[in-house]
């Protein structure tokens, strides 16, 4: 019973410092901040871009430019948007979706053998192609504060349309 | 929920307008719904970069524009060549007054035939279907490849000079013309 106590309080503890402010506003700028900068590049160089993912090979080439106009944008805006504080939680659910596919896809390469390059951070081609393993690894750990801001979020008491779900 | 669902709207719905505005501005536009073209997307980065991706030693020129105006006397007054970089199906159907077909598709092929006219002009102008097609800058760097120089693009392309309302010439007014 007293154990049983002990327990909740722990999660009790672990909940209110990942929901406290600081580490809410450090996951924020952590997921947000990298977001920013992976967009900038490939926002310059769309076509580099677009060569990035159409070797991934996984996508329709119909839709590869579409993408490469659109995906850095929605890095950058979602980006900014929870470095903000506006509407954090949908920017943490789509920079983690985005995060979850782009693990997806390199997993699948992984599983073909496939050399390809990430263009995570930049478009800039290289010989070898990245390290699917270390990829996989940066992805799942950048996951976390995304993680962090959707599950251990405060619920706002601030009455109010803007200041709701902020 | 109503809630996210109108979060995500905005930031997608923002993250779509901005990149669009973005990509219809850029100098190197990219079509939004066209098969991937690795060949295209190579010259253009080839071109950003500084480094050619294509054999040979020469810089990838910035193609001049033209508009539908100037483009309207030149071909009047036969003081330039208006080459069609759209595939002989869509050039069958409807074609600028004057312009010859000279499809990217089949450059190859076609040029050996053409070159005799283009040597007679001194300017040449490229189109294609429109401002999100590329295939006009790649017949213009082709050309450039087979030593002209004095090449002018018409980005506005088919669709431009058709709702601009200039004459065209299409199977039924070639028809009526030969009768």
């Amino acid at each position: 019973m007293k154990e049983g106590r002990i327990n909740m309080n722990r999660k009790q503890k672990i909940f209110a410092f990942l929901a406290s402010g600081p580490v809410q506003y450090l996951c924020c700028f952590i997921l947000g901040g990298l977001f920013i900068y992976a967009s900038i590049d490939k926002i310059v160089n769309p076509h580099a871009f677009a060569k990035i993912i159409h070797n991934y090979q996984l996508m329709p080439g119909i839709f590869i430019y579409a993408m490469a106009i659109i995906f850095p944008w929605v890095e950058m805006i979602a980006g900014l948007s929870l470095v903000s504080g506006i509407f954090k939680r949908t920017a943490a659910i789509i920079l983690s979706g985005m995060l979850l596919g782009f693990t997806i896809a390199i997993s699948i390469n992984l599983i073909r053998g496939l050399k390809f390059d990430c263009g995570c951070f930049s478009t800039v081609a290289t010989q070898s192609g990245s390290d699917p393993v270390g990829l996989l690894i940066r992805d799942i750990l950048i996951l976390i504060p995304g993680i962090i801001i959707i599950f251990f979020q405060k619920p706002s008491r601030c009455p109010g349309p803007l200041r709701q779900g902020l | 929920m109503k809630q996210f669902i109108l979060q995500l709207s905005a930031i997608l719905g923002l993250s779509l307008a901005v990149g669009l505005t973005y990509n219809y501005f850029s100098k190197t536009p990219l079509p939004l719904f066209k098969q991937y073209d690795p060949h295209m997307v190579d010259l253009v980065i080839g071109n950003q970069t500084g480094k050619n991706t294509l054999p040979g030693e020469f810089k990838i020129p910035t193609f001049q524009e033209i508009d539908a105006d100037t483009l309207q006397g030149l071909v009047e007054g036969e003081k330039a060549m208006l080459l069609d970089a759209r595939t002989p199906e869509s050039f069958k159907q409807c074609h600028i007054p004057g312009a010859v077909s000279l499809p990217i598709s089949r450059f190859n092929e076609t040029y050996d035939k053409v070159s005799p006219q283009l040597k007679q002009y001194k300017t040449i102008i490229c189109y294609c279907e429109g401002h999100d097609c590329t295939d006009s800058t790649l017949l213009a760097l082709e050309l450039f490849k087979k030593g002209h120089t004095d090449i002018f693009v018409y980005k506005g392309g088919m669709a431009e000079w058709e709702q601009l309302a200039y004459p065209v010439e299409t199977p039924q007014e070639n028809e009526r013309r030969e009768n």
